[in-house]
């Protein structure tokens, strides 16, 4: 990647995403209505989209994407894809940035920002922020968001999927049913009136029998714990159990 | 030469008659000419729609409506039929059929919905009042509904904004009812409505783009039926949820309660900019 190209992208990267996070709401991007579409819009220009917060940001137009946080940042164009982190060893274990041909894509503990085809969302503690970013499978969003190389703990927190993956298994805590596979939990929601599957954290307490990909041995407080992406697990009698170490 | 004296007079009789009779065409045309013309004309059309709208204390309205979304990559073809009792100003009772089933009540506080197909429920927190409760649900709950503009207190305000431009376009067929054709623009919507030029205004047809994604949305709604007065008891507005399904949450656009400024954890995403009121 040569440094103009990366200014040249960076530039309209800043440019694009002053414009839309002027005009940048909740999910008045693909509304129907007249008054609530005049009103703001999660996505703007035939540039490209971005979802915006306080701790980061993702874009993309068409000379490439970018996602930044405060752990890092990744940029693409033509040429490839350069990330930078910040002085961690194991950036996967705090969150990951990924950029495809389709969407792009930045994920961390505090949450995550996906940019897709219809729209962008961003999803932290509080809850979803963003456009309509549904996606038929866990497949189409991997493909979407070029996730080949992957992102320890899979697929971004808060992406909505139509249905959950073929193969995952139902867990239940108190009371809650979750569809789990590879490192991740699904969840039913309702969205623009339908039923979709939304990705969401670990509930603790829950226990799949093995343990995703990339999992490290960590220590916390005298107990062994499996530390896979931000997720800690327990070993149990059944498998092994999502716990929030102290 | 002899020029009969009379045939100047008859002259200018007739070239006056033929003024007079141009002014009175060119008063009394239908069709505006000019853009204001036709801006004017068309808010009068729309004024009249919003006033004869916001003049019903309950009513009913069956809708049909097309839109395109893209699932998976791909475009499809969403087909739904719509049945919403309004009762002003804080009840609406919904059933969505066809390639969404859905019902769902706003009680006044309230807003619930249930999907039969799913054996699923949720609930959401709702406002004081349908204007408010509509906007809700576009901006924070995503469920916009196509027809939504025409079930606010001033539909004229839900549809004409201070950067709208447009007006009145001409006289169309619709469903064999001669109808006005009216057509705005905004930066951030278009749309296209279809009032019958007699009888009651009510809409009978409207299609509306979205502008502000990376490619135009475009939903088309038929208004199928419409019934001023129909009944609506508290009974229409109260959530009828089976026993056994399941309650779901839904996604939401912004938190219910934002968090507090001294909170030690900050969210990951701050709520979105104000939106600029109109």
């Amino acid at each position: 990647m040569t440094r103009p190209t990366t200014r040249k992208s960076l530039h309209a990267v800043v440019a694009a995403g002053l414009g839309l996070v002027l005009a940048m709401q909740t999910s008045a991007g693909v509304l129907a209505q007249a008054r609530a579409s005049r009103r703001g819009a999660a996505v703007n220009t035939e540039e490209g989209g971005a979802a915006v917060s306080r701790r980061g940001a993702a874009v993309k137009t068409e000379e490439g994407a970018a996602a930044v946080g405060r752990r890092g940042a990744a940029v693409k164009t033509e040429e490839g894809v350069q990330t930078v982190h910040r002085g961690y060893a194991t950036p996967a274990a705090r969150g990951g940035v990924v950029v495809g041909e389709e969407a792009a894509a930045a994920v961390g503990p505090r949450g995550a920002v996906v940019v897709g085809e219809e729209g962008a969302a961003r999803v932290g503690r509080y809850g979803y922020h963003g456009g309509v970013v549904v996606y038929e499978d866990n497949d189409a969003w991997k493909t979407a968001a070029g996730i080949a190389a992957g992102v320890v703990g899979g697929i971004a927190i808060g992406t909505l999927l139509s249905k959950p993956p073929a193969q995952a298994t139902t867990v239940t805590v108190t009371n809650t049913s979750y569809y789990y596979d590879s490192g991740s939990f699904y969840t039913k929601a309702m969205h623009e009136g339908q039923v979709v599957y939304q990705v969401v954290d670990a509930p603790v307490g829950a226990v799949v029998p093995t343990l995703p990909a990339g999992c490290t041995s960590v220590n916390k407080g005298g107990t062994a714990y499996s530390q896979c992406g931000t997720t800690y697990y327990q070993k149990v009698s059944s498998g092994y159990q999502v716990a929030a170490p102290k | 030469m002899y020029i009969f004296p009379g045939s100047a007079r008859v002259r200018t009789a007739v070239a006056c008659a033929a003024c007079v009779a141009s002014l009175i065409v060119a008063g009394c045309s239908r069709e505006p000419t000019t853009p204001e013309a036709k801006r004017q004309r068309g808010d009068e059309i729309v004024k009249r729609m919003s006033d004869h709208l916001a003049s019903a204390k309950t009513f009913t309205v069956e809708t049909s409506d097309t839109r395109t979304r893209s699932r998976g990559g791909k475009d499809v073809t969403i087909h739904t039929t719509r049945q919403l009792t309004v009762r002003r100003p804080d009840r609406l009772a919904l059933r969505v059929s066809g390639d969404m089933d859905l019902r769902g009540w706003y009680d006044g506080s309230k807003l619930t919905l249930v999907s039969d197909p799913q054996k699923v429920w949720a609930r959401a927190n709702a406002a004081a009042t349908i204007d408010e409760t509509l906007d809700r649900m576009a901006d924070r709950l995503a469920m916009p509904m196509p027809m939504a503009d025409f079930l606010y207190s001033s539909p004229y305000d839900a549809l004409i904004g201070t950067q709208s431009t447009g007006g009145y376009v001409g006289t169309e067929t619709v469903g064999g009812v001669a109808c006005a054709h009216l057509a705005y623009k905004h930066p951030a919507v278009d749309w296209d409505l279809w009032i019958p030029e007699t009888g009651d205004p009510l809409p009978k047809k409207f299609v509306v783009s979205n502008k502000t994604g990376t490619r135009a949305r475009t939903t088309e709604v038929t208004f199928d039926k419409w019934t001023y007065g129909a009944e609506a008891t508290d009974a229409t507005f109260t959530p009828d949820v089976p026993a056994g399904y399941e309650r779901i949450p839904i996604v939401v656009g912004a938190p219910e309660t934002p968090a507090a400024p001294s909170a030690p954890t900050a969210p990951a995403a701050p709520a979105a900019p104000a939106a600029p009121k109109q």
